[in-house]
């Protein structure tokens, strides 16, 4: 019971599947070419979206046309979760007249519905090259050799113009024979002039010479910027065409033909731009252009206010670089601010003008005036456009009277500051890292000393004697060298008291070395309180004995 | 050779070395006043000349890269007047005119309240001052001194922070300007190599490493990475 209910599930899901799928068909109908030479083969394709494993349609009977066996593309892919089934049918088609055809609709009926297939038209010309050899041989038979398979011309409508007077540039490929692929083509450089190419290239039959040639064109206009001799150089165009062999069979011509590769180059073409004439007239930017209008229009229409802006729209339409005129001149508008002008290109140029009027009251509206160059009346015409008087209202806030009070100073324009004139030349240098090593080194200088003394001067001895020594030298100075025994004996006895005796000191070191102790103490003190001035050599002498001395008795004690 | 020519020689040397020097120095000042005369009569190509050698010859002032930055700017080499305003802004950032000519050359505007010389020069007399301290202290045992210290200690280790900062946001790299027309960023440094960037005269870029004629740059703007000739940029 279980199973049954299962398959009774599945079969549900699989009729609301293809219930859904079959909801949602749409039938398309196209062909690959809406031109084809004769003999040419041409894809007429049918697609169906939403159904895969479906029959071919039956394409409707045309006179003149065979339909091959369709070939059939079939896919399904996952979208979002939800699978979508596609069917091509691509059938060849051969025409065996020049005409225009027409595949008719038809009804393809797909799951018991019949969807509308459109009718598609296309047409069949004759092959070019075998055409033009066929008519040349028939009219003059030397012709065929002597007429050129291929060229190319680059024409222009004028050879001397004004700066920005535009001139149409036509470049033109002809050709009797087919191409074996893609021409590669180098456009002619057109250095000093602003150049606007045509989007879209034409392809026609035209005679030349009594013959007839398949031409592709491209048009451009250019506008020279400045006056002077301008080259436009040669374009170029690389193309792989087909030898004519003279026999009209199957092997010479089509996939059988032999190509070779061609290089087509025009000729180089000069350009004399003239000078602008004199006179010119006040206000004058340098625009050129022919016919041009000028349409003005207020926004708002009415109701101006104080403090709010209001927007001039200006339209300037004409014939000529359109691109490169430069905003009218506003008339004197004291009462007014200005605000940057914005334009934009559509139907001609257009201007935006913001103002935004200071006071309340009738004012003027600035005059608008644009002078250019007519390059049609080879003359200057100055258009100019007076604007109503317009009541204002005040504003309600008082704030915007300060704003406006405020925005008197207006910015003309911004430079770099002028030079400096004194400078204190020098040579680059890096005080910084000075400042920093500097103190350094003395810090690991005076570390360095410190272990020095504590590696090397670590014998107590010495650094007894050699601060008795140091105190001697200095106390000497003052007559004071008792007090260098002293302190020796201090130290070396290791004795606490500040004054120290010599019986203290009899007490504490051997008899003979007490002795001596003894005769120097004794000699000291009378130095110390005796009158007598010691001289340079006397107290030398002195120190150099008590340094002996020292030295003796720090070997003994 | 006795002792008294050699001595007599050292001295000669020591004289003329000094008067060299002098002459340099005088000879530069002249220079200097020469190219800001050519500047006034507006022949700004001579004067951005001049003012060239005074820095070619190693000399180094704001007024100097300021000057020279305006006459390439005035002789439309965008490119060089930026990376010398750069370099005047390094040498005096606080200095109004540089700072309004960077605005107007550079398009940039100085966002750090202190600049990294200035934060390096308080760095520099901080440590100097430090050390100086610690080695008095060596022979002076003072509370007072253990306290200044400390502060001292605080006062470096905030500016190191800082300019551990600056160093790895702004100059962990060196930078360059864009002193050619347009440089081409290529993918190796050969002129085969696929071209990735086009960069356009006056802008900054900061250089990885340097291999011959080729130098590695990275687009900060970008955001690519690739190599460039030598000739393309100026380091600031």
């Amino acid at each position: 019971m279980k199973l049954f209910t299962k398959i009774l599930f599945f079969i549900f899901l699989f009729l609301t599947v293809q219930l859904f799928a079959t909801g949602n068909v749409s039938v398309k109908a196209s062909i690959d070419r809406d031109t084809a030479t004769l003999g040419e083969r041409l894809t007429y394709t049918i697609t169906v979206n939403g159904l895969a494993n479906i029959s071919a349609p039956k394409v409707p009977k045309v006179e003149g046309l065979t339909f091959s066996f369709p070939i059939v593309y079939q896919s399904i892919s996952i979208v979002n979760g939800k699978s979508v089934s596609k069917s091509s049918f691509q059938y060849g088609v051969t025409a065996s007249n020049i005409a225009e055809y027409e595949i008719p609709s038809f009804n393809f009926r797909l799951k018991g519905r019949d969807h509308h297939i459109p009718p598609i038209k296309f047409k069949v010309i004759k092959n070019i090259q075998r055409s033009a050899r066929e008519d040349t041989v028939k009219s003059n038979p030397k012709k065929i050799i002597q007429a050129p398979l291929v060229f190319v011309e680059n024409m222009v409508d004028k050879r001397v113009v004004y700066p920005n007077e535009p001139i149409s540039m036509t470049f033109k490929f002809f050709r009797r024979v087919n191409l074996g692929s893609q021409p590669k083509y180098s456009p002619a450089e057109t250095r000093g002039f602003l150049r606007l190419d045509d989007d879209e290239n034409k392809e026609f039959l035209a005679e030349r010479d009594d013959q007839k040639y398949y031409v592709i064109s491209q048009k451009s206009i250019l506008y020279p910027a400045t006056s002077g001799i301008k080259i436009i150089s040669p374009a170029i165009i690389q193309a792989a065409i087909a030898e004519p062999s003279g026999n009209n069979d199957f092997w010479s011509s089509g996939f059988f033909a032999k190509y070779k590769k061609v290089t087509l180059e025009t000729k180089k073409i000069q350009i004399k731009v003239k000078s602008l004439p004199q006179g010119a007239p006040q206000g004058f930017t340098g625009a050129v252009a022919k016919d041009l209008r000028m349409k003005v229009k207020l926004n708002p229409t009415r109701g101006f206010k104080q403090g709010e802006p209001i927007t001039i729209e200006v339209n300037l339409h004409g014939e000529g670089n359109i691109h490169a005129l430069l905003a009218p001149e506003l008339s004197d508008f004291v009462n007014f601010k200005q605000y940057d002008t914005v334009d934009n290109i559509g139907d001609g140029k257009n201007f935006r003008f913001i103002l935004v009027p200071k006071i309340a009251g009738r004012l003027h509206l600035p005059a608008l005036k644009f002078s250019y160059f007519d390059y049609g009346k080879k003359k200057y015409i100055t258009l100019t456009k007076k604007l109503d008087l317009i009541q204002v209202r005040k504003a309600e806030q008082s704030a915007t009277n300060t704003a406006i009070e405020k925005s008197e100073f207006k910015v003309l324009a911004e430079d770099i500051r002028f030079i400096k004139e004194e400078a204190k030349l020098k040579y680059q240098k890096d005080y910084f890292k000075f400042y920093l090593i500097f103190p350094l080194g003395i810090y690991i200088f005076f570390i360095l000393l410190k272990l020095f003394n504590h590696f090397f001067l670590h014998k107590q001895d010495d650094i007894n004697r050699l601060k008795s020594l140091g105190i001697a030298l200095k106390k000497l100075k003052k007559t004071q060298v008792f007090d260098v025994l002293q302190v020796y004996l201090k130290s070396k006895l290791l004795i606490q008291e500040n004054a120290i005796s010599l019986s203290q000191v009899k007490a504490m070191v051997p008899g003979n070395i007490y002795n001596e102790i003894e005769v120097t103490w004794n000699e000291l003190e009378y130095f110390r309180f005796s009158s007598h001035k010691l001289t340079e050599d006397e107290r030398r002498n002195i120190a150099m004995d008590l340094e002996r001395k020292l030295k003796k008795w720090d070997s003994i004690l | 050779m006795n002792l008294k020519n050699i001595k007599n020689m050292i001295f000669i040397v020591l004289i003329f070395t000094s008067m060299y020097f002098l002459t340099n120095l005088l000879a530069s000042d002249e220079y200097f006043k020469q190219a800001n005369d050519l500047y006034a009569q507006k022949n700004y190509s001579a004067a951005a000349e001049l003012y060239q050698k005074l820095v070619d010859q190693g000399l180094a002032s704001k007024e100097l890269f300021f000057n020279l930055s305006n006459a390439y700017y005035k002789n439309g080499q965008v490119g060089l007047a930026s990376l010398y305003n750069e370099k005047a802004f390094r040498v005096a950032p606080r200095d109004f005119d540089i700072k309004y000519n960077r605005k107007i050359i550079n398009k940039l505007h100085d966002r750090r309240f202190i600049s990294w010389l200035e934060l390096k020069a308080i760095f520099s007399i901080l440590g100097g001052g430090f050390f100086l301290l610690l080695t008095f202290s060596l022979y002076f045992k003072n509370r007072k001194l253990f306290w200044t210290k400390i502060v001292i200690f605080m006062l470096l280790f905030i500016t190191f922070s800082c300019l551990y900062y600056y160093y790895y946001s702004d100059y962990r790299y060196p930078k360059a300007i864009v002193i050619s027309h347009e440089a081409i960023m290529r993918a190796e440094p050969n002129e085969d190599s696929q071209s990735l960037l086009t960069i356009l005269e006056a802008n900054q870029v900061l250089i990885y490493r340097e291999k011959n004629d080729w130098i590695n740059i990275y687009a900060p703007d970008q955001g690519i990475k690739g190599w460039t000739e030598r000739t393309n940029l100026g380091k600031i």
